[in-house]
């Protein structure tokens, strides 16, 4: 589905990501795990085109459309969310007719129900189920998710990683970006663990990694960085 | 269209407008009673025909400026919010989504010059003058190409550069516009260096006054320079071919 080939970004004098390589494959829910700053947000805009790549190569399938959550979403303050999504909807050309119940599911599978509520007087936990519903418009075959988690209680969580598996059912190829490391073991095949924009370890559910769990391998990852 | 439809619809709401409305009613206020009349001269202007241009330098001034703050901060307020994001993976070239939103900033800025043109209109029913008051569409037009131009050259600035330096910028090459005659002025008087510098910024600047003072010339004298019209909808042209050029790297 899609693979990444050194990928490089400089900002000003920083190598924020360092020759990055990595691949994903079809109907995979792939996982970025590193600190803060570590250049996953990054990644993930090169990939988007949101920001110019100094080095490397991403080569995608053809035709792939794409959803994208950001890390810090924004929507106009004087819509509510079926008036966001309608907009993003009628940006994305998706017909009128159409649009309008996949709205009303979206705002459902999200757990938004179909309010009035302007996004001014949204929560941090509200706003990132829309961003979420937005990225599922018009049935993308790929999922970039950034941070999809951050901001929101334990249920919401919960509900949010039930989605991704159930997506990924769906057939929905999927990169997940988030520090929650216990939520990715639950719903990742695999990941790579990025350190100063460098690739630090890979990690795969199918393997055994002599019974340790994923924040073990992580703490011995980026600790042998820190040395 | 959703694009600029939007933008449009959050720039209505901002305090800008009532501030236009008001400054609308105090001209109105200040010209149609007794008690505001300029003097020049010792000389006292009552007459129609010497006040309509004044009063309409002034209101195509205000919507210059207002032209400026209007214009300047949607398009980078848009990338700082990051709402770019979303809109340019939506397979939206940054040209179709520049254009979008400089056609809000136009939009925004006929209205606030629609106000004040209202007001106007008010002014020539209380001065007897509804027969002419069909003039008045013609001269918004006129006036419109040199609002056009400021929404187009702010747009274009607000991308290129940082914002403080794209709105002082702007700010600037707007009051140079609208004092353009007293510039001219100023270079026939001002020699040497001063002089060749005054001469040089005259050729950089958009000629505000000399396009928009035709919309005056219209509602009183019948006249119209189409000289200076096509003028100001080339420097139109040029900045809509200079928006439409720039790529940035960074969204
Ligand atoms: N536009 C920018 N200009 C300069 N530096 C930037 C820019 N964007 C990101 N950086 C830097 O790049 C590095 C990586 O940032 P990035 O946002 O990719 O990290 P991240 O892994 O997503 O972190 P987090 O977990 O905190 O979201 C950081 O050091 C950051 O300061
Ligand atoms: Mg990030």
């Amino acid at each position: 589905m899609l693979e990444c080939k050194n990928l490089k970004k400089i900002y000003g004098k920083k190598c924020v990501v360092n020759n990055l390589s990595f691949s994903i494959n079809n109907g995979e829910v792939f996982a970025l795990l590193g600190s803060n700053g570590a250049g996953k947000t990054t990644t993930i805009k090169m990939i988007l085109g949101l920001t110019k790549k100094d080095g490397g190569e991403i080569i995608m399938h053809d035709g792939v459309k794409i959803g994208y959550s950001p890390d810090t979403p924004y929507f106009p303050p004087f819509l509510n969310g079926s008036e966001v999504l309608s907009y993003y909807a009628d940006i994305q050309k998706i017909p009128k007719k159409e649009s309008g119940e996949e709205i009303a599911k979206l705002l459902n599978t999200v757990g938004l129900e179909e309010d009035k509520t302007k996004i001014k007087n949204y929560s941090k936990g509200m706003l990132q189920r829309l961003a979420f519903a937005q990225a599922l418009l018009g049935s993308p075959d790929l999922l970039i998710l950034d941070e999809p988690t951050a901001g929101l209680d334990v249920m919401g969580r919960i509900e949010i990683i039930k989605l991704i598996g159930r997506l990924k059912e769906a057939g929905k190829t999927i990169i997940l970006n988030s520090h929650i490391l216990s939520d990715i073991e639950q719903v990742c095949d695999r990941g790579i663990i990025i350190g100063n924009g460098n690739l630090l370890g890979t990690w795969d559910k199918k393997e055994e990694h002599y019974g340790k769990s994923l924040q073990d391998i992580f703490i011995e990852r980026i600790g042998g960085m820190r040395e | 269209m959703i694009i600029a439809v939007t933008a449009l619809k959050e720039k209505i709401r901002k305090k800008v407008f009532y501030i236009v409305s008001i400054l609308g009613i105090l001209i109105l206020v200040l010209f149609s009673t007794g008690t505001g009349t300029i003097s020049i001269n010792g000389e006292e202007i009552t007459d129609y025909k010497l006040l309509s241009p004044i009063l309409l330098n002034i209101i195509n001034a205000i919507s210059c400026v207002m032209a400026v703050v209007l214009s300047l901060n949607t398009i980078p307020d848009e990338y700082e919010r990051k709402t770019s994001h979303l809109v340019l993976i939506r397979e939206v070239s940054q040209r179709t989504y520049h254009a979008w939103l400089t056609a809000a900033n136009i939009m925004a800025s006929l209205l606030a010059e629609l106000i004040l043109f209202v007001s106007f209109l008010i002014f020539m029913a209380a001065k007897n003058h509804g027969g002419d008051m069909w003039k008045l569409l013609p001269a918004f037009f006129i006036s419109a190409v040199g609002v056009i131009l400021v929404c187009v050259m702010t747009s274009w600035l607000s991308i290129v550069l940082p914002k403080i330096v794209a709105g002082t910028l702007s700010v600037i090459l707007v009051l140079a516009g609208v004092f353009y005659n007293l510039l001219e002025l100023l270079n026939s008087i001002v020699g040497g260096f001063g002089g060749k510098l005054l001469k040089g910024i005259l050729h950089i600047v958009p000629n505000l006054h000399g396009i928009q003072g035709q919309a005056g010339e219209f509602l009183v004298n019948n006249r119209v320079d189409v000289h200076l019209l096509l003028t100001g909808l080339l420097w139109i042209y040029v900045f809509v071919i200079a928006l439409g050029l720039f790529r940035r790297k960074e969204v």
